[in-house]
């Protein structure tokens, strides 16, 4: 009898099961008959870990893009998808994430903080005929020795920052000659240095190299370090001299903090640093901010043009208020590059996507953006913003001036 | 002469910032033989917690020492709860479980952090009065550093009095020595466990609060200076805190005239310091003098 029962439970169940699943069957493929399946996108950032607001603040770039599409439309009338991996700033969990997106479907992968991550990640990407778009990985070997054509970039290359750089202190400190250096103690530190003092060899012949101090990435103590720049120094430096500082992160932080007792930031007339994001140090130090130059490829004051202003209007909407950083800008950029791309290309195959990223051109932040068909980079202009100490404001600094400084026609 | 002195005042302010995280580290380990990898994490708790009682703002330097005193109290209490409720449990196991315990404790307390305090680094500053550098014998020291020396010397006195001179600190010897023997003899083994293991997170703790306004304050605060700590502890001979104490300023002094006169090799003064020590002497500097002390 109890069996009876169940059994007439069950066909009914099931028969109802058949009809809903008919019912929605035929809707959802309506549906995707009429729009298709969303176009995963993958963003594999850090989360965790000391930058992970590098990767937090591009999600909240990336989500304010994918609304912004996905409410005008789609692309290609489908809607867009995030799908999210933890770099870990790890190039053995950056390789991880590529093939579990690749395994889930995902091909179109954008993100990267580091540097590293990325050249670790992309001979995978080209393995499995996947793309990546690096939105903050700015080393010079992504775009020269290791590129491959699955690779594109809008976050400005070390070559790009650091000749603008030069450019920029021409127009707007043109009598500061003597340039010393605090920069990491590695392969990029030097690279980063070495770019810049001979963009400014170029830019001014009277250039000369003060103290050069490199900084193991390891070091917690930089007292040491910053007693042998100060010890090197000539009593008018502060008139006289520039300091380039090609830290980011902690270091360049602690530099800050633990220099501050011995006046650090007065012993120079002009502070560039170029290593961190923007407002990266002011955000942490608040009204202890040093009179500083920051170079980054956004600032959300700096771009009169239409999508800038949707795209700061859109995530301050979305994040009480707070506006936009260059990480967050950078993904949102990378969004918009893959729906250029798509568009052009008809289609969210991987290996097409990646046939139209040279000479691509799309609606950026920063005006009309265009993909360099030697290595896929983007010519982004470069964007200098004084920082300085504001006790009696909210957030404890303010941002006093920003120069832009836009790209000769290929870098 | 500012080029001698200059290194030896840097190297010592660090030197005893790491003394005093390290102490405690070698406190745990001599008495109850646990290696706690939570050190760290009781160390960037310390530095967070200072921050949140000093509401971040630059305070008056009574009303730092306050929070920071506070922060050290709350990591030796919750280190004392942690002691009883986990660490208890594996004093009898071997060496690996203790280790993963430890470490599994580090993690909980590094995930807690991000938790409570989320993934933005924060700053706090310096107190008020020592933002600036004196002048001594003609060198420019950070007067905070100045504080640093101070303090760092004031722990070693103090931890040498307590230890040598007084009936706890002589009952904490004998439980080191012998744990059986002391409890036949009606020590409470327990208690002076669950209090040094208080002391040692009490020392982290305040390692921590120091360092917070010479640090960002991040989730990697926790690996912070721990592998410098390690190295003291390893370079000093494991229990001791007088080669605690000599093997921090040796690491200091080495690191900052490195720094000064060959800053290609500073970022190997760690392993050269441990390389030479230990190839002359395995057990560490005072390591046998420590071990028979017990």
């Amino acid at each position: 009898m109890r069996a009876g029962i169940l059994r007439a439970l069950g066909a009914l169940l099931a028969g109802t099961s058949l009809a809903v699943a008919a019912c929605g069957g035929v809707s959802s493929g309506g549906q995707a008959s009429k729009a298709g399946p969303p176009i995963k996108l993958g963003m594999i950032d850090t989360q965790s870990g000391p930058v992970a607001a590098v990767g937090t603040d591009g999600e909240k770039g990336a989500r304010v893009a994918i609304d912004e599409i996905n409410k005008a439309g789609g692309v290609l009338s489908r809607k867009l998808q995030l799908v999210t991996e933890d770099e870990q700033l790890s190039p053995t969990a950056s390789v991880k994430a590529v093939r579990d997106l690749n395994s889930q479907g995902v091909n179109l992968l954008f993100g990267f903080t580091s540097s590293a991550d990325a050249l670790a990640a992309v001979p995978v990407v080209k393995e499995l005929g996947m793309t990546l778009v690096a939105a903050h990985a700015s080393a010079t070997e992504l775009r020269t020795t290791q590129f491959v054509p699955n690779f594109a970039a809008v976050a400005d290359s070390d070559a790009q920052s650091q000749s603008a750089a030069p450019e920029f202190l021409r127009q707007r400190f043109p009598d500061i000659h003597t340039w010393n250096v605090f920069s990491y103690d590695y392969l990029t530190g030097h690279q980063g240095w070495n770019n810049f003092t001979a963009q400014m060899r170029a830019h001014d012949s009277q250039f000369k190299v003060g103290k050069e101090v490199f900084i193991p990435q390891s070091a917690t103590d930089l007292t040491p370090y910053i007693t042998s720049m100060l010890s090197a120094l000539p009593a008018d430096s502060g008139a006289t001299q520039g300091v380039y500082v090609f830290l980011y992160g902690a270091a360049e932080v602690n530099l800050f903090k633990q220099g501050a007792p011995y006046g650090l930031a007065n012993r120079f007339k002009v502070i560039l640093t170029q290593g961190g994001g923007y407002e990266a140090l002011a955000n942490t130090l608040k009204a202890n901010t040093p009179s500083s130059w920051v170079g980054y490829d956004y600032s959300y004051k700096a771009f009169n043009t239409a999508r800038n202003r949707q795209f700061v209007k859109d995530f301050e909407a979305a994040n009480q208020g707070t506006p936009p950083d260059a990480w967050a800008e950078q993904s949102y950029e990378s969004v918009y590059l893959y729906k250029a791309a798509i568009e052009k290309a008809k289609s969210d195959d991987p290996a097409k996507v990646m046939a139209v990223f040279g000479g691509l051109t799309f609606e950026g932040t920063q005006g009309k953006v265009t993909i360099q068909k030697k290595d896929h980079q983007a010519l982004v202009p470069q964007t200098f913003t004084h920082f300085e100490a504001d006790p009696g404001s909210a957030q404890g600094w303010k941002e006093s001036e920003t120069v832009v400084i836009w790209p000769s026609k290929s870098s | 002469m500012t080029a001698i002195l200059l290194p030896v005042v840097n190297g010592v302010a660090f030197a005893m910032l790491l003394f005093i995280v390290a102490s405690g580290l070698t406190l745990i380990f001599g008495v109850m033989r646990v290696v706690n990898f939570a050190h760290g994490g009781f160390f960037a708790l310390g530095a967070f917690l200072t921050f949140t009682l000093a509401a971040g703002a630059r305070l008056p330097m009574t009303e730092f020492a306050l929070a920071a005193v506070g922060a050290s109290l709350i990591c030796a209490a919750l280190g004392m709860v942690i002691e009883v409720v986990v660490f208890r449990r594996i004093y009898h196991l071997s060496h690996t479980d203790s280790l993963l315990a430890t470490y599994a404790a580090l993690l909980i307390l590094q995930g807690s952090l991000t938790l409570i305090w989320g993934n933005k680094p924060r700053s706090q500053p310096l107190p008020a009065d020592f933002g600036h550098a004196v002048t001594l014998m003609g060198v420019q020291v950070a007067s905070y550093n100045v504080l640093l020396i101070a303090l760092g010397l004031l722990v070693a006195v103090f931890l040498w009095a307590v230890l040598i001179h007084t009936t706890m600190g002589r009952m904490v010897r004998a439980v080191a020595s012998d744990r059986t023997m002391s409890a036949a003899l009606g020590i409470n083994v327990d208690l002076v466990f669950t209090g040094m293991f208080g002391l040692g997170v009490f020392l982290a703790g305040m390692g921590g609060a120091l360092a917070s306004p010479l640090f960002q304050l991040d989730s990697t605060l926790a690996s912070t200076l721990v592998l410098e700590s390690f190295a003291v502890v390893l370079v000093g001979g494991v229990g001791s805190v007088l080669g605690a104490l000599i093997a921090a300023l040796l690491l200091g002094l080495l690191n900052s005239f490195l720094v000064a006169f060959d800053p290609v090799l500073a970022d190997f003064s760690l392993y050269i310091a441990m390389a030479a020590v230990l190839l002359l002497r395995p057990t560490g500097l005072l390591g046998s003098a420590a071990m028979e002390s017990r």
